[in-house]
Parts: C-alpha cells; sequence; structure tokens
C-alpha cells in the first residue's frame, strides 16, 4: 500500500517535471522531439529541390547584386503543420535558394508554442546566422529572444502576423513587417456580410487562439464593417482547430438554431463548422464566411460550401523576407512596412485563385 | 452490510454529479432562453463524447493494469492521415479501416513489449511513443492535411438512427458493453484487475501478467485507432496535428469515472459517464457562450471535485 | 509493589458500527514485561494503535506516569515517552542509522546539521544495546534483526518510558531473539515498562511476567506469567484446549516420489539442492531466515529461472514456466502474504477466484458460483470476515492467511508448497491450519512445509530438510526422537562466520 502511494508520488513528480521540461523549452530537448522535428523539416521544405529559373530571375533583379552564398539566413516559423505556414516556409526556403544563401527552416510544434520559437531563434543566434526571417507564434512574448538578436547584432524580419507595438517599443527598434493587415481582411469579410444581409443576421464568431494579434485584428476588423448589422449571438475560441471548430458550432447552433451567418477566423475551422452544420442539416439557412484561402478552403468556396474565403499571399509575404533580408546583408535599406494585400475570395473568383495558388506552389517547388 | 452501503454510495456519486449538472445546466440554460434538456442536444453531448470515449476504454483497461497510455492521442491523428491517403489511393474503405486497426495494434504492441518485457515504465515508453508516432504522422504525408478523398467515410460518423441516435451511440454502446462483460466475466478481465491490484500476487496465482500487459497496450493501440477512424469520418479532413492533448481528456475520463490511478481498482461502465459529463461541461458552457479559457477552469475544477469525492470514502476507511 | 506507568481504561472503539474494542483495561508498571496476548483480531494491534495516538478512541481513559492524556498526534505521543515497535518498521531505508535515529529531532547549528554530534551520540545509544555497526549504515543494509535493535535506540533517544514490541521474534532467528531478550531485560531494570505483543508461547515464559488476555475486543483476565500455565493462557485466549503433540501421518507412499530436485541452482542463493518428495508427505524445511528456503520454492515452481538443475515432477522434467507449473498441480503459498499472496483491494471472494478462473469461467465467468464456493470456505476455514464480498484488507493476519489458503485448496493442486503458513498467526488459527495440511495429505496430496518454527516442523513433519546458506544440509527423518537442538546444530554449523 506505501509502496503505491510512494510510486504514486513519484509518477506525479515525474509528469510535473516532464510538463515543464517540454512546454519549458527545448534546450537539448528530448532525443524524440528533436529526431522528429528534423524528420518533418526535410520532408516539408524540399531543400535540395531545384529553384526555376524563372523565379531565380525575379528575386535576383530585386537585390542589389552580390555573392550571398556566404550568407545563412534562419527560419522562424509559427508552426509547419499547415499548408498555409508550410507555404511561407517553401517561399522563404526557395528565394534564399534562389540568392544562393543557405536557409535553416525550423517552427514550433503547434500554434501557439512561444517557448519553441524562444530556444529556436536562442539556437540561431548561437550559431551566429547572419539574418533571421520570424513569423511570431503570438504577438508579444518573444521580446528577450528578439533583444538577444538584436545585441548579437542579427537582423530581423517578421512575416504575417506582427509583433505588437509595445514589444517593439521595448526593444528600442523598428523590425520590418511584410504581411497582411489582418485588420483589413476582417473589414472585408465584414462589408461582404453586411453587403448580403442588409437586415441583419444571427452571427456566431469561431476565434483562433486568444491572444494573438491576427485573432484580435480579424476579429475588430469583421465587427467594424459589420457589427452594426449583425446580431452576434455567440462567439468561442476554437484554437484554429477542425475538432473544436466542429464541436462548437454544433453547441452553438443547438443554442440558437435560427443561426444565420458562421465567421470562422481560418479555413480549419471552418471545415469543420461545415461538417456541423451539414450534419445538423442547415446548410441552406447557414452561411460560412471563411478566412485564409488554404487550397482546402479555396475549393470549399468553389463547392459553394464557404460563401467567401479570404485570401492571403504568404508566397509573397515569404519572398519579400529574403529579398529585404539580402538588401540588409548587402548594406541596404529594407522596406519597413509592405502590405502584402488580401483579397476576398467567392464563387466567382475561386477557381482563378485556386490556379493562382497552385501556379504559385509550383513555381516555388511543390511542397510534396 | 456496511462495506456493501458504502461500494453503492461511490457509485452513485458519480450519477448524482451527472444530473447536478445537467440540471443546473438546465436551469440556466433555460432562465437564458436556450433549450439544453431535449433529446436532440443529449444525442449531440452523446455524439460528441462518443470519440473521447471510445479513447477512454483504452485508458481504462491501462490504467486497471496499473499503467498509462500517452500515445493514444498521436495515433488518433496518425490513423487520420494514414486512412485519408489510403482511400484516397482508391483502397477500399473497409480494407483501410482494418489497415489502421492494425496500425493501432502495432503501435499497441510496440508500447506493451517494452513496457512488460522491457521494463520501462509505462510513462515514458508511452511519452516517447507520442512523440515519434505524432512525428510519423507529420512524416506520412509530408506535414500536410488531406483532404480531397471520397466522403463516403462520413458514413461512419454522420448516420442517425430513427432520425436521432447518431451512430456514434451505436460504436460506444457496443463496445462498453463488450468490454465491460469482459472486464466482469472472463480471465482476462479478472487478469487485468489482478494485475493493477498486485502484479506478485497475480504472477503467483498463475495469470500470464506480461503476456496480459501486452495484450492490454494492444488493445488501447487499437481503440485509438478506432477513435481515429471516428474523428477522421466526423469532420472529413485529416489534419496531422489532430487528437494532440486527446490523452489527456482519455485519462480525465477515465479517471472521473472513478478508475484507480494506482490500478486494480474501478469501473469501467463509470468511464463512459465520465466521457459524458466532459463533453456535457463543453457543450452546456458554449450554449451559455461562456468564454472559452473559463470553461478550460470549470472543466479542470470538476476533474479535481470528481477524484476528490471519489477519494472520501477512501479517506474515510483510513 | 512498583507504580503503574500505564493505566488505560474503559477504552472502547468501533469501525463502520462495528465494535471491535469493547470496554478494554490494560495497566503496565514500571520495569515490567507486559504480554498482550490474544487471538488474531482479539483487538491487541487497535488498542495498540490507539496509544500511540494512531487511532482515537471513543471513550476511556489513558493515564500515562501519573497524567492524564487527552487525545493526541503520534509524535506528541512519542514525545511523551511511548514509543512503538511495529512489525513493519517505520525508518526510511535509503538513509543512515545515525540519520533515522535523529529523524525530525535533528541537531543543528544553525544552518546545517550537526552530524559529528548525532554520530557520536547514536554510538552511544547503538553500544547499550550491543548494536555494533557503523551508525553511517545505510538501513537498507541491515537484517531484519538489526532494523528492530535500530527501532529500539531509537526509542532509547526519545527518553522512552514505555516501549511496544509488537511481534518482535516473527521474523528473527532463535539467536537474534536471545539478543533481544538479554536487552529487553536490560530496559527493564532502568524502569522502563515494556508491551510486548507476540504468539510464542515458549517466549513468554522465558520474557514475560504478567500477560493480559484479549479476546474479540474483550478484556478476558490479566495472570502473573509464573502462576499460569501455557494451556491456561490458551484456554484464555481460545476457549478450548489447543494439541501440541507431533501427528501421525500414515498418508505417506514411501514408493511414490511426486517431485523429484535434482541439483537445482539459482545464482548464490540456491546450491546444488537435490530431493526427494513423496506422496503424501509434508516435507519441513528449516533452516536460519536468508538459507535459500523461499529461494529454493520459488525456483522449483519457475518464479525465479533456474541456471541450473532439472525438477521432475510426476516422472517428468517440468520448465520454468510458473502459470504452467501452477496449472499442473504445483503451488506456492508466500510467506509474505501482502505483498505475494493476496490483492489486498479485491475482495475475498475475488482473491479466493483467481488462481481458478479456468475452472469458474466456462467461458464466462460463473459469478454466482465464484461467491458460493467462496462462502463455503469462508464457513468451513472458519475465516472471519463480514462477507466473502469483504476486502482482503480488512481482515486480520490469520484470516488473511486463510484466504490464501483457500484459493489454493480451491485449485486442487497435488503439491503445495506453505512458505511460513503460521507467522503473525495465533495458536487457535495455527491449529486450523495444521488441520488443513493434515486434510490435504488425507486427500494424498504432497507439502512442502517452509518454517522458522522448530516446534511447528517438529510437529508436522515426516521429514525434515535442514539449508544454510543456500545448501540443502541434511534430510532428516521426524522419528520421534527427532529435537530441535539437533536441527538447530545443522542450521547453525558455519553461521558462524558469518555473523559478524
Amino acid at each position: 500500500m506505501k509502496k503505491k502511494l510512494v510510486s504514486a508520488l513519484l509518477c506525479m513528480a515525474m509528469v510535473g517535471t516532464m510538463l515543464v521540461g517540454c512546454s519549458g523549452g527545448n534546450e537539448g530537448g528530448t532525443d524524440d522531439s528533436k529526431s522528429e522535428d528534423k524528420a518533418s523539416d526535410t520532408e516539408v521544405v524540399d531543400e535540395s529541390a531545384e529553384v526555376s529559373d524563372k523565379l531565380a530571375e525575379e528575386i535576383k533583379s530585386q537585390v542589389p547584386d552580390k555573392d550571398y552564398s556566404e550568407y545563412t539566413i534562419g527560419f522562424c516559423g509559427m508552426t509547419l503543420n499547415n499548408e498555409y505556414h508550410i507555404i511561407v516556409a517553401n517561399a522563404v526556403a526557395q528565394s534564399g535558394k534562389a540568392l544562393g544563401m543557405k536557409v535553416e527552416i525550423q517552427a514550433g510544434a503547434e500554434h501557439q508554442s512561444v517557448e519553441e520559437q524562444l530556444t529556436i531563434i536562442e539556437n540561431y543566434v548561437s550559431q551566429g546566422v547572419d539574418g533571421i526571417i520570424l513569423v511570431p507564434a503570438a504577438s508579444e512574448g518573444l521580446i528577450s529572444a528578439l533583444q538577444e538578436c538584436k545585441d548579437a547584432g542579427i537582423p530581423v524580419i517578421n512575416l504575417d502576423t506582427k509583433l505588437d507595438d509595445n514589444t517593439l517599443k521595448t526593444l528600442g527598434e523598428d523590425i520590418p513587417f511584410y504581411g497582411t493587415d489582418n485588420y483589413v481582411g476582417g473589414q472585408m469579410v465584414g462589408e461582404k456580410v453586411a453587403e448580403m444581409y442588409p437586415d441583419g443576421c444571427k452571427t456566431a464568431i469561431l476565434r483562433g487562439v486568444q491572444g494573438q494579434t491576427n485573432d484580435d485584428d480579424r476579429y475588430n476588423g469583421f465587427l467594424d464593417k459589420a457589427g452594426d448589422v449583425v446580431d452576434l449571438v455567440a462567439e468561442q475560441h476554437a484554437n484554429w482547430e477542425t475538432d473544436l471548430g466542429y464541436t462548437a458550432i454544433q453547441n452553438i447552433i443547438q443554442a440558437n438554431p435560427d443561426l444565420q451567418v458562421i465567421y470562422c477566423e481560418n479555413d480549419l475551422m471552418g471545415i469543420g463548422a461545415y461538417q456541423a452544420v451539414d450534419e445538423a442539416g442547415l446548410t441552406d439557412k447557414i452561411k460560412i464566411f471563411s478566412y485564409d484561402g488554404v487550397t482546402e478552403g479555396l475549393q470549399y468556396v468553389i463547392d459553394e460550401k464557404f460563401v467567401s474565403t479570404c485570401a492571403q499571399q504568404p508566397i509573397e509575404m515569404g519572398k519579400l523576407g529574403v529579398v529585404n533580408m539580402a538588401k540588409i546583408l548587402a548594406g541596404d535599406k529594407a522596406e519597413t512596412y509592405i502590405d502584402t494585400g488580401c483579397k476576398l475570395v467567392t464563387i466567382d473568383n475561386a477557381e482563378d485563385t485556386l490556379a493562382e495558388t497552385e501556379k504559385y506552389a509550383a513555381e516555388i517547388s511543390a511542397t510534396k | 452490510m456496511k462495506n456493501k452501503h458504502n461500494i453503492n454510495l461511490s457509485d452513485w456519486i458519480i450519477y448524482i454529479g451527472m444530473i447536478g449538472i445537467f440540471f443546473v445546466f438546465t436551469i440556466i440554460c433555460s432562465a437564458m432562453g436556450k433549450n439544453f434538456l431535449n433529446i436532440n442536444n443529449v444525442m449531440n453531448i452523446v455524439n460528441q463524447a462518443s470519440i473521447n470515449a471510445i479513447l477512454a476504454i483504452g485508458a481504462s483497461i491501462v490504467i486497471l493494469t496499473g499503467g498509462i497510455d500517452l500515445s493514444v492521442g498521436s495515433v488518433v491523428g496518425f490513423v487520420g492521415i494514414f486512412l485519408a491517403m489510403n482511400i484516397k489511393s482508391g483502397m477500399p474503405i473497409p480494407v483501410a479501416i482494418i489497415l489502421c486497426l492494425i496500425c493501432g495494434a502495432v503501435i499497441g504492441l510496440f508500447n506493451g513489449i517494452l513496457i512488460s518485457y522491457g521494463k520501462v515504465p509505462a510513462f515514458i515508453t508511452t511519452l516517447g511513443s507520442m512523440q515519434a508516432v505524432r512525428g510519423l504522422a507529420q512524416i506520412i504525408n509530408g506535414g500536410q492535411a488531406v483532404s480531397g478523398f471520397p466522403l463516403e467515410i462520413g458514413a461512419l460518423m454522420k448516420t442517425k438512427f430513427f432520425g436521432v441516435v447518431p451512430i456514434g451511440v451505436l460504436y460506444v454502446v457496443v463496445f462498453y458493453t463488450v468490454m465491460i462483460l469482459i472486464l466482469s466475466y472472463t480471465k482476462f478481465g479478472r487478469g487485468i484487475y489482478a494485475l493493477g491490484g498486485n502484479s506478485h500476487a497475480a504472477r503467483l496465482s498463475g495469470i500470464k501478467v506480461k503476456k496480459l500487459e501486452v495484450i492490454v497496450y494492444i488493445l488501447c493501440g487499437m481503440f485509438a485507432a478506432f477513435a481515429g477512424v471516428m474523428l477522421l469520418a466526423r469532420l472529413l479532413y485529416a489534419d496531422p496535428s489532430a487528437g494532440s492533448s486527446y490523452e489527456m481528456n482519455a485519462i480525465a475520463a477515465a479517471v472521473i469515472g472513478g478508475i484507480s490511478m494506482s490500478g486494480g481498482k474501478g469501473k469501467l461502465a463509470n468511464t463512459v459517464v465520465g466521457a459524458i459529463i466532459l463533453a456535457t461541461l463543453t457543450n452546456g458552457l458554449q450554449i451559455m457562450n461562456v468564454a472559452t479559457y473559463y470553461q478550460t477552469v470549470i472543466t479542470g475544477l470538476v476533474v479535481i471535485v470528481a477524484v476528490f469525492a471519489d477519494k472520501r470514502k477512501e479517506r474515510k476507511a483510513e | 509493589m512498583s507504580e503503574n506507568i500505564l493505566e488505560m481504561k474503559n477504552i472502547t472503539k468501533s469501525f463502520f458500527g462495528v465494535n471491535v474494542l469493547k470496554d478494554t483495561r490494560l495497566t503496565v508498571k514500571k520495569g515490567e514485561v507486559h504480554i498482550l496476548l490474544g487471538e488474531n483480531g482479539a483487538g491487541k494491534s487497535t488498542l495498540i494503535k490507539i496509544l500511540s495516538g494512531a487511532y482515537a478512541r471513543e471513550e476511556g481513559t489513558i493515564i500515562f506516569d501519573g497524567e492524564e492524556l487527552s487525545p493526541m498526534s503520534p509524535g506528541d505521543v512519542i514525545k511523551k515517552g511511548i514509543s512503538v515497535i511495529y512489525q513493519e518498521f517505520n525508518l526510511v531505508p535509503e538513509m543512515s542509522i545515525y540519520e533515522n535515529i535523529f529523524l525530525g529531532k535533528e541537531y543543528s547549528n544553525g544552518i546545517r546539521v550537526d552530524h559529528k554530534r548525532e554520530i557520536k551520540e547514536s554510538r552511544e545509544y547503538m553500544e547499550k544495546i550491543g548494536l555494533n555497526v557503523s551508525p553511517k549504515t545505510l538501513i537498507s543494509r541491515l537484517s531484519v534483526a538489526k532494523k528492530q535493535l535500530v527501532e529500539i535506540a531509537k526509542a532509547i533517544s526519545n527518553d522512552v518510558k514505555l516501549l511496544v514490541l509488537d511481534e518482535p521474534t516473527a521474523a528473527i532467528t532463535d539467536k537474534e531473539t536471545e539478543m533481544l531478550f538479554e536487552i529487553i531485560r536490560e530496559l527493564k531494570s532502568q524502569g522502563i515498562g515494556i508491551i510486548y505483543i507476540s504468539h510464542r508461547m515458549s517466549e513468554l515464559f522465558e520474557i514475560g511476567d504478567v500477560c493480559t488476555v484479549m479476546r474479540d475486543g474483550e478484556y478476558v483476565g490479566t495472570v502473573n506469567i509464573k502462576d499460569t500455565t501455557e494451556d491456561e493462557l490458551t484456554e484464555m485466549m481460545v476457549g478450548r484446549k489447543v494439541s501440541f503433540d507431533k501427528i501421525e501421518n500414515e498418508n505417506v507412499d514411501w514408493e511414490d516420489v511426486v517431485l523429484s530436485v535434482k541439483n537445482l541452482g539459482y545464482k548464490d542463493l540456491v546450491k546444488n539442492v537435490s530431493f526427494d518428495l513423496h506422496k503424501g508427505e509434508i516435507l519441513g524445511f528449516a533452516g536460519l531466515v536468508g538459507a535459500g528456503r523461499t529461494e529454493t520454492a520459488k525456483t522449483i515452481i519457475g518464479d525465479y529461472k533456474k541456471d541450473s538443475g532439472t525438477v521432475f515432477y510426476k516422472g517428468k522434467e517440468i520448465g520454468t514456466d510458473l502459470s504452467k507449473n501452477i496449472k499442473n498441480g504445483i503451488v506456492y503459498l508466500s510467506e509474505d502474504r501482502k505483498d505475494e499472496g493476496l490483492i489486498l483491494m479485491h475482495s475475498v471472494a475475488e482473491n479466493i477466484a483467481l488462481p481458478n478462473l479456468d475452472k469458474l469461467c466456462r467461458p464466462f465467468l460463473n459469478r454466482r458460483m465464484e461467491r458460493k464456493t467462496a462462502r463455503e470456505y469462508v464457513d468451513s476455514l472458519k475465516i472471519k470476515t463480514f462477507s466473502e464480498l469483504t476486502e482482503a484488507k480488512n481482515l486480520s493476519g490469520g484470516n488473511q492467511q486463510k484466504v490464501v489458503i483457500a484459493k489454493w485448496l480451491y485449485s486442487d493442486a497435488d503439491i503445495y508448497i506453505f512458505d511460513e503458513p503460521t507467522r503473525g498467526i495465533d495458536v487457535g488459527a495455527r491449529d486450523e491450519i495444521y488441520n488443513i495440511m493434515y486434510e490435504l495429505i488425507k486427500k494424498k496430496a504432497s507439502i512442502i512445509m517452509i518454517s522458522s518454527d522448530l516446534v511447528e516442523v517438529l510437529k508436522m513433519s515426516d521429514r525434515v530438510a535442514v539449508m544454510g546458506d543456500g545448501e540443502l544440509r541434511a534430510v532428516l527423518d521426524n522419528d520421534g526422537e527427532l529435537t530441535q537442538q539437533d536441527i538447530l546444530k545443522i542450521e547453525l554449523a558455519e553461521e558462524v562466520n558469518n555473523e559478524k
């Protein structure tokens, strides 16, 4: 009996240390996770792939003429678990290759893993990379890593998700940012909804991970344009995930059978939402507006499962990141802010957008 | 008499708890003018609980032997991708599902052999395989989600009987019935309890404890694989990160159901109630539109309260 | 007439509404060895636990050293000068002797512990009781007897006025027992009161002054040891007379060897052991603790994988597949009921069913049959339990042992290996266990009985195998002329060298 108790306690203590060990950062890391990271990297981002001449030309034409083969840049992605982020990573890898640079690709295992990103950046700094391109997992919380970069004189370029102003203020440095203004994207969706339902509609919103700027911007932008017309009956954070989106919408429909509009802040949650709506047999009554424009999302628009999705330009972001990093390395000034723009994809332009994305993807080399 | 009475009381606690939660939610929801207690939503809840409930069978039997399996969430993710890729490539659905179950069994076999013959603690073994299997899930399709496969697989979750009863409920009823019978009425079931209760004594009573332990992990892996099939059929979308932290939900269901973490004690029938309680909390709180992070807090507290209530009996006895 | 150190009066306690102590009393004088006697479940342990503060009393008063004690925590009780030494020791195995002695009352010079002083004082305490090892030795390296001495040293360091010893000789050898008695006499001469719980009649007469007998939670009586006899005490305990004569076994078939062990070896614990067991025979296995008897038994059944040798069962060689051997009818009843014999958290019925599931599952477990069978064994073996559904942990030691026996009786085996079948069991229950063994050989089963109780060995065995240091030193015929001294002599040979 006593032995059991002791072993149970030990076990609990172990769980404790394990959890701390896992979340507290991967310095050294467990062997398992390391090999896993590596495995997924090489699979996802095919570094040996040939860069198309067209891409090489395009990138070279934008940067000062110089031999970049001495440089190594580190890309720290949010995750490599979804298409959107894989495309960003690929764009960076291929564009870097076009200039003959070495590109290292690392990303957190999960969407919101700031700790892992801290470790990745710290490792880059200690390896002495020449520049870091970063897609932060959260707008805040990376300050210490960024400080290290600053101290080591390593330039940082921020893509996709903007670091928040406080972080930049604390750091006392402007970090170039190229990405979509999610607020504007949210506004586009909001306008569309306002246009379709001038007399108002019962609306539910599926939000991403609480605390990320993306989430706030997509939410506030939407309400800015649609806030006056919509009757917001429910909002839940489904953490960008399909299964959580599915369950949340099932429950929201239960509470609000007369729901008319669901706005999903990304396509993955949108897919889950559609399954729940479909199962409830309410596809005629409930319309889904999504966001992101990944291929599956575009396909859903073509199939009229989504009314619209808001497409971003991940490839453009990746290219701009490398081009401007090259400029910095060559001693030029980088652009401080570029809005890569986003467009609302509806049934009218979905097929074209899908074709375009696939073309881009082909140009950037297949991800598989 | 006294003893009997006590056992009954602890059996009741979980049902009282479940009814209590239903009662509270019904009152609050009706005050908010929302529908909570109707057949549709009850079916909703059970349907939402079904995947976790299936995983929790595996978690329960493993915990009953005094072990733990942290790899089930990763198996769910892996199986989803694997199944989606296979049926996309034209493999007949039944064959693909059987292949998935075999995968689950192989992962379980791997865990089981390391734990029983290799004497590696279950926690360590399955922590490792949790990560390794998650890695595999990402490798087989380059970390990408799979879609565009034949949608007939959806029938495995979207079928309804009599227009109301989702098929997920049927899986739960069938698997629980079979496993409850096995646990209470077979040598194998008794062996599981004996192994968790005192592995020495079980061994010296002629139970083949090592073989039994391996089989338990194989079963756990197969239930996880089946849960993975269910998840794919429900979402029609396979994401390599699917199922992450599902192992914790499964363990929580088992623990709420009163399965002793040190093994040897607990009723599988109560595990399903644990899974339903967890699903009810999410369902009810989302219907009330409670902010997501409060939901997490409330769910965590309920787990603690459930275990506290369950342990009250033991403390009293001491 | 010396003065009382302890006076417990009208002590009442109940669990789950059942009275386990009814108006019990106990009075101990200074410098007296007071024997507390009673069958298992008589309430001795409960009474002691109330004294030590582990249980709260419902009624009654405790007057210790002239002062009435209110209910208090075990820690406070120790500070008052009452130390209880249980069979399961209260020592931290991976700490040294001195650290254990000073656990919870470390000398500290502000920041760090004053190890030197602790070691020095520990050595003084240890010398007083003749424990001649380094105070820095880890507890886990010590034998049971030495652990006991450490407990006593710890008690002395706490300025003990009343020492309670719960079956101190259950797991130690006769020689060690002698040493322990020396220490007890020494403590007694210092005016320390001693409560001594034991079942071994011979010791009671050797060490005891006064004896209080309990039965079924009630006080039976207190007698002076020198004015009483074994028979009288036994009668007080069980209410009937118990026989100590050697049983006559007419069931042995000396022609029929059921088990033949040849040159068995396992690590350096079992060395080249060979013997035969006949049908209907009880073969006693004597030897000191650590002589390799348990290891030999476990190697035979396959729990330990043998390194060398062969075992023939009914003429056929058997392997090391434990569960197969059990199925074939060779069963082992462990000396360690709690760790190896029973699943304490499971019911009596489930425990009895465990080795017999093949019999009960056809193909599904017949639970009614399981209960019915358990009920029968509870009745026939007089297992004192509330019901067959009671968890095994709620039973007293003797009754737990009976459950273990019931498990294997039901399995209907051919060879029973009993390992210390009566350790920690009171006289009345002992006799019942002897009867069960006798019934078994009547049914032509064979028994190997490992026992450290030589009276028991001589009473039950047809032949006596004596082991020492992993070797089988002799197999003696118990022809009625064999004496304890004969066996002891063989047990102790060469043993002197090993004792430092």
